[in-house]
């Protein structure tokens, strides 16, 4: 059964995809995530044009970004979606490997909700999506 | 001068007037002598015959001698015989007087006596008043004279000194004020005038041509200062192309390390990652095989470490100071309060001495000394008692803190290693670690002006030194 909701993966490393998508299939959530390559694609994928016009116009529950991507780095897509009305609300999550303090300070000054930095270990990976999946698609509450 | 000249003057006029005065009076003389004498010889005859009438007429010629103011005859028994006077106020006495006043200096006349004398037999005495007016008219006539010529001396001498003056002073005046001006200006291009060939001159020649060679000199100085001052000027300026080139590229190295440290990890994420997966799929595993994976989880936690390490590494030099004064004495105790959970199991006495309060960056301070407390607590490790001991000594420029150990301490040859990035004297069997920590503590007193030095010996302990410079407040 497909969920009721969307979570938007932004990311371009094939690796880390495969890796996230197994860390949300071991919480039952693989179907709910869409992968969108680049910052240009998950632009597209919220405006719903592009490769993703035919899409039926939802928001997602969740965004999370990776920073260093091709065309549009995560920050950048983060600073469109904060400064559009009907985006802002979305709980955007930077899901980096890199712990550079500019990049940490300039997410937050943007508006960014949370900040994680990818554990090495697996299976601690399996538990920090574990727990983003559990607070922010259980618990947090956003406006309708 | 003039004085001088004056006094010369005065005496040599003096002389002169002596000695003139006393030729008047021997001349006078002289010519008084001849005259009575000659008198006296004409009143032989008349005294022979006692006729006083011859003798006046006789004695009446002395008229036309000017000199001769009057004329007298006396017996031998002192009695006036006759008398000549062309003197009225000339008063002759009637009885022949020995006068003493004749030989005063100042009378008017002085008498000459003559006795009149005939075949040895002496028949009267013959006194003549002799007027002293020549002997007055000469020094007057000496006197002026003598004031003619000392004004003319006088002025002979004024011109002569004014010459002198010219030739000798003038020259040596322009000479003081050039060394005046020059003193004033530094100017040495400046020459005095020299226009004679006298000593003066030569002294003036000499003067300038040492002006010469001191202008020469201070020319060859001011070109080699100049010389120095650009060479410094070119050393400068490379010396700063070349610290920014080093400093760009100390820039380019550091963010390298920074960024190939973030790739590094993603593939290590991900071997970890896909090899969990492996795992988790492998139904059925020997021991073998779940060793290989333990291996490759292991690994990649060394490699995941080492990484955090060079990004502490590498942030810890690029990172802003935020200096404050840090007091110490707590930043420790806290540091030493986090470890107290993880000893309970162990015995460790701890000496915390007087440490006093240092100008630097907490954030860094306290990386510092978690790495050198967390150090004496794992080298100590082995131990049954752990001792480790804090202090400081303070010179008049520096504070000094040490850590000290009695743990398994360090061979002092390898000293130089210890502090060197993912330098280990001991083995990660015995010890766990990466080798940074130590490197960390070195890069963060250096960036704080300061230095660090270990001393150790093996299986007995270390010390560890850590030297600030004194901020003066």
């Amino acid at each position: 059964m497909k969920p009721q909701f969307r979570i938007l993966l932004a990311e371009d490393n094939e690796n880390d995809i495969e890796l996230t998508l197994e860390a949300f299939n071991q919480h039952g959530l693989q179907d709910a995530v869409d992968v969108c390559r680049d910052g240009t694609l998950a632009l597209d994928y919220l405006y719903c044009r592009g490769a993703y016009s035919q899409r039926i116009a939802e928001n997602p529950i969740l965004i999370l970004l990776d920073n260093k991507m091709p065309k549009l780095t995560g920050i950048d897509v983060l600073k469109t979606i904060k400064q559009d009305e009907n985006l802002r609300n979305i709980p955007v999550i930077m899901l980096t490997s890199s712990d550079i303090d500019k990049d940490i300070i300039e997410s937050y000054n943007l508006g960014v909700n949370a900040y994680v930095v990818k554990p090495v270990d697996f299976e601690e990976f399996i538990e920090t999506v574990k727990t983003l999946g559990l607070f922010w698609i259980t618990l947090n509450k956003v406006p309708r | 001068m003039f004085i001088l000249v004056g006094v010369e003057l005065v005496i040599s006029l003096s002389l002169h007037l002596i000695t003139d005065i006393s030729n008047v009076q021997k001349r006078l003389h002289t010519q008084s002598v001849l005259y009575a004498e000659l008198l006296s010889e004409y009143c032989i005859a008349p005294m022979t015959f006692n006729d006083s009438a011859a003798v006046f007429e006789i004695i009446k010629k002395s008229d036309v001698i000017p000199t001769i103011l009057a004329a007298a005859v006396y017996t031998n028994t002192e009695e006036l015989v006759s008398m000549f006077s062309k003197d009225s106020l000339l008063t002759i006495p009637h009885a022949y007087i020995e006068s003493t006043k004749q030989s005063e200096l100042f009378a008017p006349y002085f008498i000459k006596k003559q006795p009149i004398v005939y075949n040895d037999v002496q028949l009267g005495i013959l006194c003549l008043y002799i007027s002293k007016a020549d002997i007055r008219k000469s020094i007057i006539y000496d006197i002026r004279w003598s004031f003619f010529v000392s004004i003319i001396i006088t002025l002979v001498g004024i011109i002569l000194i004014e010459m002198f003056q010219r030739k000798i002073s003038a020259p040596i005046i322009q000479l003081l004020e050039t060394i005046k001006i020059i003193r004033s200006t530094g100017n040495y291009a400046i020459r005095t005038q020299s226009n004679t060939q006298d000593e003066v001159g030569q002294l003036a020649d000499n003067f300038n041509e040492l002006l010469q060679q001191i202008q020469k000199q201070q020319k060859v100085e001011i070109e080699a200062k100049q010389e120095i001052e650009k060479l410094n000027k070119e050393l400068e300026e490379r010396v700063a192309i070349r610290t920014q080139q080093l400093e760009q590229s100390n820039k380019d190295l550091e963010s390298f390390a920074y960024s190939v440290s973030h790739d590094l990890r993603a593939p290590i994420r991900h071997i970890d990652g896909f090899t969990k997966m492996l795992e988790n799929k492998l139904t059925e595993k020997n021991e073998q095989i779940q060793h290989y994976f333990d291996k490759i989880h292991e690994s990649s936690r060394n490699m995941q470490n080492l990484i955090s390490d060079l990004l502490s590494y590498s942030r810890i030099g690029r990172q802003e100071l935020e200096m404050d004064f840090i007091d110490m004495q707590s930043v420790i105790q806290q540091i030493i309060d986090n470890y107290e959970q993880d000893l309970q199991s162990r015995t460790v006495e701890w000496i915390i001495n007087e440490i006093p309060p240092v100008y630097g960056d907490i954030r860094l301070l306290r990386v510092a000394f978690e790495n050198l407390l967390s150090n004496a607590i794992k080298y100590t490790s082995k131990n049954d008692v752990s001792r480790i001991e804090i202090g400081s000594t303070q010179t008049e420029q520096t504070i000094e803190i040490y850590v000290k150990d009695n743990g398994v301490g360090f061979d002092q040859t390898y000293v130089d290693k210890i502090f060197g990035v993912f330098q280990r004297l001991h083995s990660d069997k015995d010890f766990q670690g990466t080798g940074i920590g130590l490197a960390n503590v070195k890069r963060i007193i250096q960036r704080h002006g300061g230095s660090v030095r270990a001393e150790g010996v093996e299986n007995q302990g270390a010390v560890f030194y850590v030297t600030f410079p004194k901020k003066n407040v």
